[in-house]
């Protein structure tokens, strides 16, 4: 809303009456404190609040879930901690873990992992072959009774529980979050390993070249013979075959 | 409203700093192979500036270099300093170039990483240890030092000159006139000496600007030799001038005398003419040279020498006919006495001949000269003068000509009249052939028959005084045809003389032993005079002289008797026998008891002297003082504290004489030859011992202050026996009857009188 000439003329005695005695205009009319109070606090606590609503948004709560699920993402979750166990990925939560000699890693379990975790980058073959393994899988928890039947038994005695295309999406869908997670780890750790590798290199190892890519193949194809191959989207993250 | 935005700005950045991601895994390892391969990068190119600089900075090194010295030539004029300083530059170049890389490479590494580049991670990886920063350097730089400076200095060099010399331009005819002149100044001899002429090349800088300017030293070493070939083509050019001028000076002119004024035009026509001609030596742009100025003025040198030529050519010629004969005799004739020294006389003929004779060559060149109007005959006469008085050569020639000619003519003129001059001395001399004997005998005894030097010796001769009456206006070679022809009288009187008294001698060895068998014998020693008399007249009646003098002379006659005298006592004294009287006074003595001389006096043997100077009015008596003394008495009185002399007088008496030469008094006493104790007694009587004392007692010891006494040194006493009448034992029995006297009056006055030195003299001077 525009002022009134009058207002203006005003305003503008005011300033001159302030120059005259010497005291700058001043910008703000509130003082910091004012602004402090008055300003920045409710911001931040709107702020705040919108936050945890967008957090709280974003997650899901517990739902309550079919039989058939809870028998399949049961059976899905034993063989995926089994390939977790097999392949050692739960022995390196962190790169610490991995053992070097020099430049390299020299730790027959980081091995092993890196090349169990090969499938890894092929996540759908791989969820399909855990979910195979899932439905043929029976526990061995001890007991008798309908829990320590594979899935595919349950299916026969239970018709209903037959994975049709929906439910089949389903579990793929969980076990590809649990390899999505596997794959983001075992980035992480190699990720871990080729910038433990650069560090470690000395000066003028052949390995080092003025191209980043070029760098990276070198070390992912040392890596690769010594028994620590990379998974692709590590290893091509400059491109495939940049020398 | 402007509050609330700001606020709101305020609280959204608040907000939002807990949402900053933090880095991952993957992101550290993409900035670890961004940082290590752009390290490698940097550490490629860094190799690659190292071996090859100039290639990577694509030719850069050697322009900085160049650029560098040709900014600061003072301070890269030395190429030991100027090569420091060029690598201080380049290594501050290379260590921009090494920032540059690795600011690239970090750059780079940004570029490929995901995470920023932290300056002090990128800068331990890339960044050169100190340590090892200065012999990186040291290896880059070493080939561009070796190889690139060479050609920066040597271009640097190139421009330094090409700039200077599309600024300078070669000197003018005036500037180069002006110095030549200098030159030629400084060396008159030889005009444009090529060597100084080098010598310009400070001022040819100095006019060209370069000698202030900082220059590199090779530099400055083109621009001299430059200087110095430009120098060369100079000296070669008055080198030419100079050449083409003799050579027209020289060429065969005509034969007249010509003024300067109009030689000098031709030459400098000629050499312009052969300037034109030359088509060697200067190179197109090349600057060629009108006739220098030192040129031009030994032109009119040249036309100088070209005039006075008639000149030089009627001297060296010569044949002249002024002075003429008749004029020289007249002249010689008028006033021989300033005519006497030939060489003189020479040359004040020579100054009065002289104007005639310049006169005579003068008329005799004009004579020659064509073409000549009345004005230019007469400034032709001048300047022939002025040669003549000013030219140095020209006078000399003269000079040596007319003396030449002037010695030609007065040759015979001066023997001429010579021979007149001494003709009357001729005819003297020849009524004097041979000398006579008595003229002989006194000139043996004044002068030993000596060779006469001076014509004043002549002159104080009365028997040729008469015939040297105008001697004193005589030519010099009348004096030495008059000395000449008297010397050849007196060398054939010399000769008889000697010849004689060499007779004299054979005769004494020859008849020795028949004398002493003639003493043993008794003979007398008048009968062996005569003896030997004859045997002498026998024997020189053969010399080809004995027509001339057929007697002994009286000097070789008194040393016969001499001779006769002392054989015949020695060989009587030793034969103890007395002598034979009644021969005549001069034989009759008595025997005195003679003591033996003491050892301490120190005697001489008594020779018989001349007697040339005896008073011939001396005829006084015995014990007198003497009248004054001539010259020749003086001199002796004053040889010695006491001198005696002793002389033969008329009949066969003997005088003495006693000179007291500090007493200034003297004494004189005849006695009889022969004399005897009471004759010996009156001579010593005679000879006033107290006199004797009291000029031995000047000499005598003197008592010191401490009452010491000095030595008593023996006083002279000097005996001049001229007598051959007194024998040596009489001087001796003489001597010591005066030393007894003498002792007596000592004794009886109290004196302490010191000893005698007694000394005998021959012929008046000391022994």
């Amino acid at each position: 809303m525009t002022d009134s000439p009058l207002q203006q003329e005003q305003s503008r005695l005011r300033k001159i009456s302030a120059l005259s005695r010497g005291r700058p205009e001043q910008v703000f009319q509130l003082s910091p404190n004012d602004v402090l109070v008055q300003i920045a606090l409710p911001l931040v606590l709107i702020l705040a609040i919108a936050t945890r609503l967008l957090m709280a948004s974003s997650q899901q709560g517990p739902a309550v879930m079919d039989l058939w699920q809870q028998y399949l993402i049961m059976r899905m979750d034993a063989v995926s901690d089994h390939w977790e166990r097999n392949a050692g990925l739960n022995q390196f939560p962190t790169a610490q873990r991995i053992q070097w000699d020099g430049p390299w890693p020299a730790d027959a379990a980081f091995a092993r992992l890196s090349q169990e975790s090969l499938p890894l980058s092929d996540p759908t073959t791989m969820a399909a072959a855990l979910l195979d393994q899932a439905l043929q899988y029976e526990p061995e928890d001890g007991g008798s009774g309908e829990a320590n039947l594979s899935y595919m038994d349950l299916v026969s005695h239970y018709p209903s529980m037959e994975l049709d295309a929906a439910r089949r999406q389903f579990a793929l869908s969980h076990l590809g979050k649990r390899i999505q997670r596997w794959h983001l780890q075992m980035e992480e750790l190699q990720w871990s390993v080729v910038a433990t590798c650069v560090a470690s290199l000395p000066a003028g190892d052949p390995h080092l070249a003025s191209d980043p890519g070029a760098q990276m193949h070198r070390l992912s194809r040392t890596l690769e013979e010594r028994g620590y191959p990379l998974l692709p989207s590590v290893r091509e993250e400059y491109g495939e075959g940049m020398e | 409203m402007k509050g609330w935005i700001v606020g709101l700005f305020l609280c959204v950045c608040t907000g939002l700093l807990p949402l900053s991601a933090q880095s991952t895994a993957k992101q550290e390892a993409k900035r670890a192979l961004a940082v290590r391969s752009a390290a490698e990068w940097v550490q490629e190119q860094q190799e690659l500036l190292r071996t090859d600089p100039e290639g990577i900075l694509s030719g850069k090194l050697e322009g900085i270099m160049q650029q560098t010295m040709l900014a600061d030539p003072g301070a890269h004029a030395e190429a030991g300093a100027s090569r420091k300083r060029t690598e201080a530059l380049l290594r501050e170049v290379l260590q921009q170039e090494l920032r540059r890389l690795e600011a690239e490479g970090r750059k780079r590494a940004e570029a490929h990483s995901p995470l920023p580049v932290e300056a002090e991670t990128w800068t331990r990886q890339v960044g050169l240890p100190d340590t090892e920063r200065d012999s990186w350097m040291g290896q880059t730089l070493e080939t561009p030092l070796r190889e690139a400076y060479p050609r920066a200095r040597a271009a640097a060099v190139d421009r330094q000159v090409r700039d200077l010399l599309e600024q300078t331009r070669p000197p003018d005819q005036a500037t180069v006139d002006a110095w030549l002149s200098s030159v030629s100044d400084e060396n008159p001899d030889s005009l444009l000496p090529r060597n100084k002429i080098l010598g310009l090349q400070a001022r040819l800088q100095q006019a060209q600007g370069v000698d202030q300017k900082p220059l590199l030293r090779e530099a400055r070493l083109q621009l001299d030799q430059q200087a110095e070939a430009f120098l060369h083509k100079l000296a070669d050019q008055a080198a030419f001038q100079q050449q083409a001028l003799k050579h027209a000076a020289a060429a065969p002119g005509a034969g007249a005398p010509v003024l300067a004024e109009a030689i000098r035009p031709a030459l400098l026509a000629a050499v312009q003419e052969a300037l034109a001609e030359d088509t060697t030596g200067l190179k197109p742009g090349e600057t060629r040279y009108d006739v220098f100025l030192p040129v031009q003025e030994d032109a009119s040198r040249f036309a100088d020498r070209l005039e006075r030529r008639a000149l030089m050519e009627a001297l060296e010629q010569g044949g002249w006919s002024v002075p003429d004969v008749r004029a020289v005799d007249a002249e010689l004739r008028r006033d021989p006495r300033r005519h006497a020294d030939p060489e003189k006389s020479l040359r004040q003929l020579a100054d009065h001949f002289r104007e005639p004779a310049q006169q005579a060559v003068l008329s005799g060149i004009l004579a020659r000269a064509e073409g000549l109007s009345a004005p230019e005959h007469d400034r032709l006469r001048e300047e022939l003068a002025r040669h003549l008085t000013e030219f140095p050569e020209a006078g000399k020639r003269f000079d040596e000509q007319l003396h030449a000619l002037l010695a030609e003519r007065t040759e015979p003129l001066r023997e001429t009249l010579s021979r007149e001059q001494v003709a009357p001395l001729m005819e003297r001399l020849e009524t004097i052939t041979p000398l006579p004997v008595r003229e002989v005998d006194r000139l043996y005894a004044e002068r030993e028959l000596r060779a006469y030097a001076e014509l004043q010796d002549l002159r104080a001769e009365d028997l040729l005084a008469p015939a040297l009456s105008t001697s004193d206006r005589w030519l010099q070679e009348a004096e030495h045809l008059a000395l000449k022809q008297t010397n050849v009288l007196l060398a054939d009187a010399e000769a008889a003389h000697r010849a004689q008294a060499e007779l004299l001698r054979r005769l004494e060895q020859d008849n020795l032993e028949a004398l002493k068998q003639e003493v043993e014998d008794g003979v007398s020693l008048g009968k062996i005079r005569r003896k030997w008399e004859k045997d002498f007249a026998s024997r020189w009646q053969s010399h080809p002289t004995a027509d001339s003098y057929p007697g002994l002379f009286a000097a070789n006659r008194r040393t016969l008797e001499k001779i006769l005298r002392q054989w015949y006592d020695r060989l009587v004294e030793a034969s103890a026998r007395p002598s034979v009287s009644g021969e005549g006074s001069a034989d009759s003595e008595q025997d005195i008891p003679v003591e033996e001389t003491p050892a301490d006096q120190q005697e001489v043997v008594i020779q018989e002297p001349e007697d040339t100077t005896r008073n011939a009015d001396a005829q006084e008596s015995a014990g007198s003082e003497g009248s004054s003394l001539d010259p020749e008495e003086l001199d002796f009185a004053r040889k010695a504290p006491v001198a005696l002399r002793v002389t033969d007088v008329d009949g066969d008496a003997i005088e003495l004489r006693v000179y007291y030469g500090e007493l200034e008094r003297h004494r004189r006493v005849r006695i009889p030859s022969g004399s005897g104790e009471e004759d010996m007694a009156a001579l010593i009587e005679g000879l006033d011992p107290g006199l004797w004392a009291e000029a031995f007692a000047r000499h005598s010891p003197k008592r010191g202050w401490l009452g010491t006494q000095s030595k008593a040194t023996p006083v002279p006493v000097l005996v001049w026996v001229e007598s051959r009448n007194v024998r040596y034992r009489t001087m001796i029995r003489m001597r010591e009857t005066l030393s007894r006297a003498l002792d007596a009056r000592a004794l009886e006055q109290g004196l302490v009188l010191p000893p005698m030195e007694w000394t005998a003299i021959s012929d008046g001077t000391e022994p």
